[in-house]
């Protein structure tokens, strides 16, 4: 939840907390990864050196004109159509008219009153509940460069490598009533983006930002209320701090009889605490008006078939089917849906085995180490499905242990031997044989009396004593169930 | 539509427009407004109520181009023409709000 | 041999590619009359004598190694001060950028080149394309070569005033409403404005981006015709260029107007039309009727709202795409700017002339908040209504006619007190760029004072030939457009 800095006014208590609902709706900028711009051909990577990658487009030099890139607009279809949105038939650019020494034309390239998907919903987990959250629109623009404001100096720099980048704007509807939510939502929609490929999302880059509009209002009112914006949220955690202590701030506000002024905020992470930033009367007005270089678009049915085609199942539809068909808890769930080539590689493994949980486990406990040991993805590792299945079928049908087990996955990766072969080089083949169990546990009974008491006696750890020791005789050889089978019928 | 050209309308879109008008220059504004507000009166005459505006002059839609890169100018070439740089910045003043709030955007650091 | 006297610069064209010319000749006999003509008018902001030469030279040098001549070699031409060329400045005859060097060239100057042709400067004009007079030049006052006391027209003066004092080459020019038309007509030469999205817009400098087209200004439609042939197309930079084929147009001009038919618009000869403008004017469409045009009057019932809607169009546009000039990435930037906000206020207010302040301030006015619709989305609804007009009569004619301005040039400062009266001189030419049609404007005779007067000629969108083909008529059967300007101490006939 973040540390509360001393002297900040404390938190509501939880019965003024329980008198309001919050009413949050999210603004998430998600920028594209497309190769180029998005009105210009310059490359589109994070970290170049300042102002390397521009041109006279991006830069807004004298006589220069916006081309749009045909890929971002097909990457904003494919995020409306996995949200459910209504793809505009007919959609067009608009001037955002402001100025900024980061918006080198001083207006920005947006959509105004006919965005290029309407409507549209988010359903993802949280708190363990269900959840949807609808949204009003997305819409195509173009990002704004970077101003950093240097260190002790009267200075700012601008840097326009970001000029230009293709941003998509998603506004949520405020259905969102807690912090929590707003975080899993937002979670769950940079998930559906890296999925559909269409951004890598990453926060800490920059290319996933979130502005949030938050308000209160009597718990059982329907009425929506003064709301205020804030901005300058940079990570997931960050979103959930901001809007803790706006909510609380608003109570604080309300209870103490004030109203909420109807502001932009920024959230100052370093003392956690939302501040205004622009006065009522400095409203922008951005003047908007059809831009007049670029040519409306018109998206037919032909062009929406070939853009639905190949489009992978979202997240939460691989989630569901994981849990309800599967079996899987949502934890297991959740992560293996983080990562799509993963959960993509686990559908293949389940068409080769039912064991759902037993594969998760090894995804989850082995092999994202791996992954993330040797910085590959999951099918560089050299593991394909069907020899993680292998490994699973010999633990499950005994052959190794579990632990045999984890000591032979290092050497089935980037190898085609057969397992059996690695098994045996390795003696690790466990031992079920009926017989061999028999003498084992025999020994161990004659050589442990007291312990055998405490069994029948019904005292808790006399069994896995037993076992164990029954392991160490055989060195780990022989199989635990099997072996606790035996106790029970030996001892009675 | 009857508007009144005031020194506060003038005052405020020269502040939409930044430019610092001189008063001299502001007064003779105020006048060309209220020139351009007769000249432009008549057509209040014509009935628009069915008429579509004309946004687009051509017939095109759907001009698009390849995502494919073409070379930047590189930073010395986008700052070549630049009024003042520090390094490979653009420089200008120190961005801060003013005492209306104008020009406090979020700040990043860097 | 002696210097050539050059009438065209179609003769330029032929004569070096028969080997009559090498590039070299042309390009000195040619920069030889800059010389001597251009102290007088003040056509050009920045001449390219060396870096002419330079490429005459190269040119030269290329067909003497057995290479083929490019379709215009040793054409010279010049580009407007609003059109991004390599060579020096591209300043817009604006404070605010006063020595801006373009990284790129404009895609219209960059295929005359490819084509052989030789920039030799950059000619001055109002601010912007602001201004129907030149007058607005933050640099200097072009003259008219037929009066010096009067002005040249605007807001492509330099370029119109130059093409009537020196044969031989094409000018680049921009129109906004008007702005290569009317001063062609003020100038005696020909000006053709071409049909939104023929002409790529990437590289001029943006006054109102949906009624902006770069046109060449010459002394002939011929010429027009060549230069015409060379910049038009689409262009992968510029999205508003149309994909629609580009004809010859040279070839086209040898289809005449026989049985074309040709409407004369009612409501182009209002009260505000003097007298021997009229007459000249009627004259011509007298000519074409000789020619074998069918004439008949046509109607533009909304001729009248045309002014006040592209006032309120090209201002809101404007005050758009002049918002890039604030001092921070190129420009002019004011000394010692106190703030991020003082930097802005102060560039603009210093950098920009009177007659651009007071556009942006109407244009930022009409898309403001609460006036939007009251202003700008009534002015594109009327807009629809002036395109109609057109379309209606295009049902019934293929191409109007009327007078290009409805006065000749006027004296050097006599509209400078009020600028609604330098407005009401584009009345006539305002309707093509809003209906995005092609015009033309050609000499079609002179006033008893001996100023020019042009006659203005439109047809359907991308029928620029068939108004190339109107003007080229119109030439072959009289000789005003072979007059040459006094300024020159050419006598009448023509001779040197």
């Amino acid at each position: 939840m973040g540390d509360r800095a001393a002297g900040r006014a404390s938190a509501p208590h939880g019965s003024d907390a329980a008198k309001y609902e919050s009413v949050i709706g999210l603004e998430v900028h998600v920028q594209l990864s497309t190769r180029t711009k998005m009105f210009c051909r310059c490359q589109n990577r994070f970290g170049a050196p300042p102002n390397s990658q521009t041109c006279p487009v991006c830069l807004g030099h004298p006589g220069t004109l916006p081309v749009i890139n045909r890929a971002a607009v097909e990457s904003a279809v494919r995020a409306g159509l996995a949200c459910g949105s209504e793809i505009a038939r007919y959609t067009k650019f608009d001037r955002k008219n402001y100025y900024y020494p980061d918006l080198p034309k001083n207006y920005q390239i947006s959509q105004y009153d006919l965005p290029i998907c309407a409507g549209g919903v988010v359903d993802f987990f949280s708190g363990g509940r269900r959840r949807r959250v609808g949204l009003v629109r997305i819409h195509l623009e173009e990002d704004a460069g970077k101003n950093i404001h240097a260190a002790g100096l009267p200075e700012s720099h601008v840097d326009l490598n970001r000029a230009g980048v293709p941003l998509l704007e998603v506004v949520s509807a405020p259905d969102l009533r807690t912090p929590e939510e707003a975080g899993a939502y937002l979670k769950m929609l940079r998930l559906i983006m890296v999925h559909l490929g269409v951004s890598d999302c990453n926060m800490e880059e920059g290319s996933l930002r979130c502005d949030a509009n938050v308000s209160i209002r009597p718990r059982g009112s329907d009425q929506l209320e003064t709301r205020t914006e804030i901005k300058n949220i940079n990570s997931f955690s960050f979103v959930m701090s901001a809007l803790e202590y706006e909510i609380g701030r608003q109570i604080e506000v309300r209870e103490g009889g004030g109203k909420i002024v109807q502001e932009t905020r920024l959230y100052d992470s370093a003392r956690d605490e939302t501040r205004p930033m622009r006065g009522k009367e400095e409203a922008h007005d951005y003047r908007y008006f059809p831009e007049p270089d670029l040519a409306p678009i018109e998206i037919d049915e032909g062009w929406l078939a070939r853009l639905r085609e190949g489009m992978p199942p979202l997240p939460i539809a691989r989630m569901d089917r994981y849990m309800n068909e599967c079996g899987l808890p949502y934890y297991d769930a959740d992560v293996l849906v983080q990562d799509r080539q993963v959960a993509e590689y686990f559908e293949e493994c389940l068409k080769l085995s039912p064991s759902a949980k037993a594969l998760s486990n090894w995804l989850i406990n082995e092999v994202f180490g791996l992954m993330n040991q040797q910085k590959l993805g999951i099918r560089e590792l050299g593991l394909p499905p069907g020899r993680l299945v292998e490994l699973v079928q010999s633990v499950e049908s005994g052959t190794v242990s579990k632990a045999g087990g984890r000591d032979l996955f290092p050497r089935i990766v980037g190898s085609t031997r057969p397992i059996a072969e690695i098994v045996a080089e390795m003696g690790i083949a466990q031992v079920s044989d009926d017989s061999f169990i028999r003498r084992e546990v025999e020994a161990v009974v004659a050589e442990n009396p007291s312990v055998v008491e405490d069994l029948r006696k019904g005292k808790k750890n006399a069994q896995n004593f037993l076992v164990g020791q029954v392991m160490r005789r055989t060195k780990g050889k022989a199989n635990p169930a099997a072996v606790s089978e035996m106790i029970g019928k030996i001892t009675g | 539509m009857a508007i009144e050209i005031t020194d506060e309308l003038v005052a405020h879109v020269a502040r939409l427009s930044r430019l610092g008008l001189s008063s001299a220059e502001a007064a003779e504004i105020k006048g060309h407004f209220r020139k351009i507000l007769e000249f432009v009166k008549t057509l209040d005459q014509l009935d628009l109520k069915d008429v579509d505006p004309s946004f687009f002059p051509l017939a095109t839609h759907n001009v698009f181009r390849d995502d494919e890169v073409a070379p930047s100018l590189g930073a010395d070439g986008a700052l070549r023409n630049a009024p003042a740089r520090r390094g490979d910045h653009f420089m200008v003043p120190r961005i801060v709000a003013d005492a209306s709030g104008v020009g406090g955007e979020p700040e990043e650091s860097a | 041999m002696g210097a050539p006297t050059i009438r065209s610069a179609l003769e330029i064209r032929d004569g070096v590619r028969s080997g009559k010319w090498t590039c070299v000749e042309a390009i000195t006999a040619v920069m030889e009359q800059v010389r001597k003509a251009n102290p007088k008018i003040d056509a050009l902001n920045q001449v390219f004598a060396d870096e002419a030469l330079s490429a005459a030279r190269e040119l030269d040098g290329r067909r003497s190694r057995g290479e083929d001549l490019a379709p215009l070699a040793g054409v010279p031409f010049t580009a407007k001060d609003n059109i991004c060329t390599l060579e020096g400045n591209t300043t817009a005859a604006s404070k605010i950028l006063h020595n801006h060097r373009a990284v790129y060239p404009a895609t219209a100057v960059r295929r005359l080149q490819a084509a052989g042709a030789i920039l030799v400067g950059k000619s001055n004009m109002d601010e912007f394309g602001m201004g129907s007079s030149t007058e607005n030049s933050s640099v200097r006052v072009t003259k008219n070569p037929w009066r010096t006391t009067h002005v040249p027209g605007g807001s492509s003066g330099g370029a119109a005033a130059l093409a009537a004092a020196v044969r031989g080459m094409v000018h680049l020019g921009s129109d906004t409403g008007g702005s290569i038309r009317q001063p062609a007509a003020y100038c005696g030469v020909t000006g053709l404005k071409p049909t939104y999205g023929r002409v790529s817009r990437y590289g001029l400098l943006a006054f109102a981006s949906s009624l902006d087209q770069i046109g060449p200004i010459a002394g002939s439609a011929r010429d027009c015709a060549l230069a015409l042939g060379a910049i038009a197309g689409t262009d992968p930079m510029d999205s508003t260029t149309a994909p629609v084929p580009v004809p010859d147009y040279l070839a086209e001009l040898a289809k005449g107007i026989k049985g074309l038919r040709l409407g004369v618009v009612r409501e182009y000869f209002p009260e505000g039309v003097e007298a021997e403008v009229k007459e000249r004017v009627l004259e011509a469409v007298e000519t074409f009727r000789g020619l074998g045009a069918r004439v008949e009057e046509v109607s533009f019932p909304h001729a009248a709202y045309a002014n006040p809607t592209y006032v309120l169009v090209s201002g809101a546009e404007a005050s758009s795409n002049l918002a890039r000039y604030d001092g921070v990435h190129y420009g002019y930037r004011t000394a010692n700017p106190r703030s991020l906000i003082d930097l802005y206020a102060r560039s603009r207010v210093e950098g920009f002339g009177p007659e651009v302040k007071r556009r942006i301030m109407v244009g930022t006015f009409v898309l403001s908040s609460g006036y939007y619709d009251a202003f700008y989305l009534k002015a594109l609804k009327v807009r629809r209504l002036i395109r109609r007009d057109f379309e209606r009569a295009f049902e019934r004619v293929d191409a109007v006619i009327g007078p290009t301005s409805p006065v000749p040039a006027f004296p050097i400062g006599d509209r400078m007190d009020d600028p609604l009266k330098l407005y009401a001189v584009d009345v006539l030419t305002v309707a093509a760029n809003l209906a995005s049609v092609p015009g033309i404007s050609f000499p079609c005779g002179f006033t008893r004072d001996k100023l020019p007067v042009g006659a203005q000629v439109f047809a359907r969108p991308f029928d620029d030939a068939v108004v190339l083909r109107f003007a080229h008529a119109f030439q072959e059967a009289t000789a005003h457009h072979r007059a040459e300007p006094a300024v020159c101490g050419w006598k009448e006939d023509g001779r040197g």
